[in-house]
């Protein structure tokens, strides 16, 4: 039927699609792995690198996304007050698609603490030292390259609110300091000179 | 006639509210659209199964599609900002165009009596 074929294809509607309120996309954070290299120099700025941390993420769509690329700014808070800020800059990302779970690693990136903030970054490197589990709560957004059926996708402005434990490291007292080979290497006027090994467990 | 709203479920089934103010009804075998967005085309729909375009009323149609493959760094910057605004609970402005209307395959007289036989029989009651 030609002209109806015809009638409809000048058929043109302008209407809207509707939203389903805002979507909050990352449901948790896990830093499984940190290292915190602290120097004088750099007290209050240490370089941080994690070797391994997910991001757990839901979508309302059903199709498979596999996030390639990632982005994030992180305001670290600790007992109630923001800390510190992480800025990582884009980096590949490797997904679980099935899981929906990004696994991506930083290297390098100043964990800035807060002019006015040292005290509480103090008390909280003392509780991280001696403590067992410590939260950080980590606020802010991400930019995520999303690969789709559709092609790669850039999502922005993707906003995350979640708290993440970190395991302490209990004093290094959860298995004795061990101590052996001593071993007293040299005599001078004022000293001895001692060359001992000692253990130090990290529980990790 | 005019449209409310196109919704979208999971994946990318939807549905067409319309408003029809003609006293003539149309019932389709089925009926095309394609959605387009900026001057791109993403998402090409049909409706599942018969569409009945009622006289003087507000129908809802069921419409099933898929989102297309993006070539152009255009059409991935529409269907990006398309989910942007969608995660962040806005509104997308989209244009509905028709695409085509019957099956394929059919054409002549009977087909086309059923049709003007049930439009009669709307314009009836």
């Amino acid at each position: 039927m030609t002209w109806l074929n015809e009638g409809i294809q000048a058929l043109q509607i302008a209407t809207v699609l509707p939203n389903l309120g805002p979507q909050g996309l990352i449901q948790s954070v896990s830093l499984n792995e940190l290292t915190l290299m602290f120097s004088k120099n750099h007290a209050y700025d240490p370089t941080s690198s994690s070797k391994s941390t997910d991001a757990a993420f839901q979508l309302p769509f059903a199709f498979p996304v596999d996030i390639k690329a990632l982005e994030q700014t992180i305001i670290v808070g600790w007992q109630g007050q923001d800390i510190a800020k992480l800025v990582i800059p884009k980096g590949p990302s490797s997904t679980d698609v099935g899981a929906r779970i990004i696994h991506l690693t930083f290297s390098d990136v100043p964990f800035a603490v807060y002019g006015d903030k040292h005290g509480q970054f103090n008390d909280f490197v003392a509780a991280t030292t001696v403590g067992s589990t410590q939260t950080l709560s980590l606020n802010g957004n991400a930019k995520a390259d999303a690969s789709t059926a559709v092609g790669l996708l850039s999502l922005s402005d993707i906003a995350f609110s979640v708290d993440s434990n970190i395991a302490g490291l209990q004093g290094l007292n959860v298995k004795p300091v061990t101590v052996g080979n001593l071993d007293v290497a040299h005599g001078y006027r004022d000293y001895l000179l001692i060359k001992v090994d000692g253990t130090l467990n990290d529980p990790r | 006639m005019y449209v409310g709203t196109l919704l979208i479920s999971k994946g990318f089934n939807s549905y067409l509210f319309y408003y029809q103010p003609s006293q003539v009804g149309v019932v389709l075998s089925s009926i095309a659209f394609n959605t387009i967005v900026n001057g791109v085309s993403i998402a090409p729909v049909a409706s599942n199964g018969v569409a009945s375009l009622l006289p003087v009323s507000t129908s809802s149609l069921s419409l099933v599609g898929r989102l297309v493959p993006q070539d152009s760094q255009q059409g991935l910057d529409t269907v990006s900002a398309i989910f942007n605004n969608f995660i962040h609970g806005k509104d997308s402005e989209v244009m509905v165009q028709g695409a085509g209307a019957g099956p394929g395959d059919v054409s002549g007289p009977f087909f086309f009596l059923c049709t003007l036989w049930l439009i009669y029989c709307g314009a009836l009651l």
